[in-house]
């Protein structure tokens, strides 16, 4: 595993067996995250997002999500071989998550303060108990919340003050990679921009990376450093938030996404939706994911999985591309 | 002079602020009347039942036979509440049987919620065959009317104090299984308990700390209604003969004893019921109120 890397995630497949059907979430995913950086992780509903993110903590719901392939480095260590008692020590420390909805992810009977120390207490790394007490203090202030609130219950926040504890609450070990699940999606559209802005000074101070999972691409923009695009479970571009906003080559899906974002501009009374909907995950199409649905769709498609094409540091899934391999993205 | 009110608000609004969980759960309860009725209640009881041996006798008030002051009625002289067929004063009977309802209610609401809860959050946690075993015994258990298994196994142990414990406690397990295993299933689909496991908290933590505080409420409405459940199957077992064995008082022994005599003298049989409608009812009123207490989104 690269030096530079916090995360890497080597052709990851995740499938969900129920007793009817077996769901294919993750499909061959390769994903690094750099020390310090962010990944946007951006995608439609059901896309795998967040089954990736999971199987990075080794949360998948028991007995119905496997890991049926594929390798995890988390900071050097290979999260596939290590032992539950071993993650435990993981979660929260090395890596954390901030859930999608901070109206639920705080415990409703706990004080905000004794869960911000919990995660601590779990992780203590030799702190006293005074210690815990004033790093708890410290955090809250941090994340702009009044030390004196750490005995409120998270009933007596706002939405936004709650998703504040929440990352408070992820960032009180300083790990070296935040799962960032939607932490945007339940907030409004201003507190969304303070929330993010926080987020990203945080990261900055701690030196933290991040995969910012979302399907906002005004936030991406905003705050990642590379991106991926995740559809059907795979992803079928990547690069720097350069290569995704500026480059010329793209995924038609890409496309598609960008084309249905409104426009200031044009006078379109409706959105320009991608048509259909994303494939049955119990039964992906033989070919690529996205044929169905992909105006460019030629007869290969349909077939044969495309391979990856490398432009530099852009890479593309896409028949459409195959043979253009170049060094660098033609201008 | 005005900065001095304002400093002492501060202060005031500090102290408010540093009131530790249970002074909180304290503070609502004493908000509900009837819980607050309850519970006093439930201590006077507790305290009159406690305190009994300073002032009666159990050898002279409670089992010997005066029967030259058979059937004094209440508010004779010395004997508040009359006395019964073998002249025994009525009130240190109910006394001395409250001191068996009250601590047997307790201990067995304790002991089959111990070991009932434990079992029903082992189930309801682990799910699966786990889950499957654990409450199919259950549902063996539950096949059979509590009060006919106390009987089957109180006949078979003998009638005694600690085999009647034991019966009410096995008939009693099923009930808390139940009830934990689904506030464990409801609560465990949770978001933050999901948020709880990402922060590396083990599996006993998460079951005590992070899901049983927020399904205490009905737990704790369950464990008092089941403690007023105990105590009127403690009284229909010694009605019919199986509980405690006369001479020594209980509630539903006293009810049987006096059922001959009812007809002349109904007070032998009233005060006896109306000591089990006080104690049941004002378990019940404290069930509620300590349900609303506990709910932390119904403060202020």
């Amino acid at each position: 595993m690269d030096e530079r890397n916090v995360l890497e995630i080597k052709n990851l497949h995740v499938i969900y067996e129920t007793d009817q059907d077996t769901v294919y979430a993750v499909n061959g995913v390769n994903l690094t995250v750099k020390k310090g950086k962010t990944l946007g992780l951006v995608g439609e509903t059901g896309a795998g997002k967040t089954t990736t993110a999971l199987s990075v903590m080794r949360l998948l719901p028991k007995k119905i999500g496997y890991i049926k392939e594929g390798e995890i480095g988390l900071d050097g260590r290979n999260v596939m071989e290590l032992t539950e008692g071993d993650m435990r020590l993981i979660r929260g420390d090395t890596v954390s998550m901030i859930f999608q909805d901070p109206m639920t992810s705080l415990n409703p009977v706990m004080t905000v303060g004794k869960q911000i120390r919990e995660s601590l207490e779990l992780h203590k790394h030799g702190r006293s108990e005074k210690e815990i007490d004033a790093r708890v203090d410290e955090m809250l202030e941090m994340v702009g919340i009044p030390a004196s609130r750490r005995n409120d219950f998270p009933h007596q926040f706002s939405g936004g003050m709650k998703q504040r504890v929440v990352i408070a609450l992820a960032l009180a070990c300083e790990p070296k990679l935040i799962l960032a699940d939607e932490p945007t999606t339940a907030l409004d559209v201003t507190i969304q921009a303070q929330v993010l802005q926080m987020m990203n000074e945080l990261k900055v101070k701690l030196n933290t990376a991040m995969i910012l999972i979302t399907h906002d691409l005004g936030v991406v923009a905003q705050t990642c450093d590379d991106v991926a695009i995740m559809y059907a479970g795979e992803i079928i571009e990547s690069g720097t938030a350069e290569d995704i906003y500026e480059g010329k080559q793209h995924h038609p899906y890409t496309v598609g996404l960008f084309g249905s974002i409104p426009d200031m501009d044009s006078k379109a009374k409706r959105l320009n939706p991608i048509p259909g909907l994303m494939p049955d995950p119990t039964h992906l199409p033989a070919g690529c994911p996205f044929a169905p649905r992909c105006p460019r769709c030629m007869e290969i498609c349909k077939e044969t999985k495309p391979e990856i094409v490398h432009f530099g540091t852009h890479e593309i899934k896409c028949h459409l591309f195959s043979g253009d391999e170049k060094g660098s993205e033609p201008v | 002079m005005r900065k001095d009110i304002q400093a002492e608000q501060a202060v005031n609004e500090l102290e408010v602020k540093k009131r530790s969980q249970l002074g909180y759960i304290w503070f609502r309860f004493r908000k509900n009347k009837l819980a607050m009725l309850g519970l006093l209640l439930l201590a006077a009881m507790a305290l009159v039942c406690i305190t009994a041996p300073l002032y009666l006798s159990y050898e002279e008030d409670v089992v010997t036979q005066h029967v030259m002051e058979k059937f004094s009625k209440p508010f004779s002289a010395g004997h508040i509440l009359g006395t019964d067929r073998y002249g025994r004063d009525m009130f240190a009977r109910i006394v001395y049987g409250g001191r068996i309802s009250l601590t047997m209610g307790f201990a067995i609401v304790a002991l089959s919620l111990l070991i009932g809860g434990t079992i029903g959050a082992i189930a309801g946690y682990y799910g699966g065959i786990v889950d499957n075993i654990l409450m199919r015994l259950m549902d063996i258990l539950l096949a059979l009317p509590q009060i006919l298994m106390a009987m089957a196994i109180v006949a078979v142990l003998g009638t005694d104090i600690k085999n009647l414990l034991i019966a009410m406690t096995i008939a009693n397990i099923p009930k808390f299984a139940r009830i934990v295993r689904s506030a464990i299933l409801q609560i465990q689909g949770q978001e933050y308990i999901e948020a709880a496991k990402a922060c590396g908290t083990r599996d006993p933590r998460t079951i005590l700390r992070h899901i049983l505080p927020n399904a205490i409420g009905p737990i704790v409405v369950q464990a008092t209604l089941q403690i007023a459940q105990s105590i009127i199957s403690l009284a229909a077992l010694s009605f019919i003969g199986l509980g405690v064995q006369s001479p020594q008082p209980e509630w539903g022994t006293m009810l049987s004893e006096g059922k001959q005599d009812m007809m002349l003298y109904p007070f032998v049989v009233i005060e006896p019921g109306i000591a089990i409608m006080l104690a049941v009812l004002s378990f019940n009123l404290m069930g509620d109120g300590l349900r609303d207490a506990l709910d932390p989104k119904l403060k202020n």
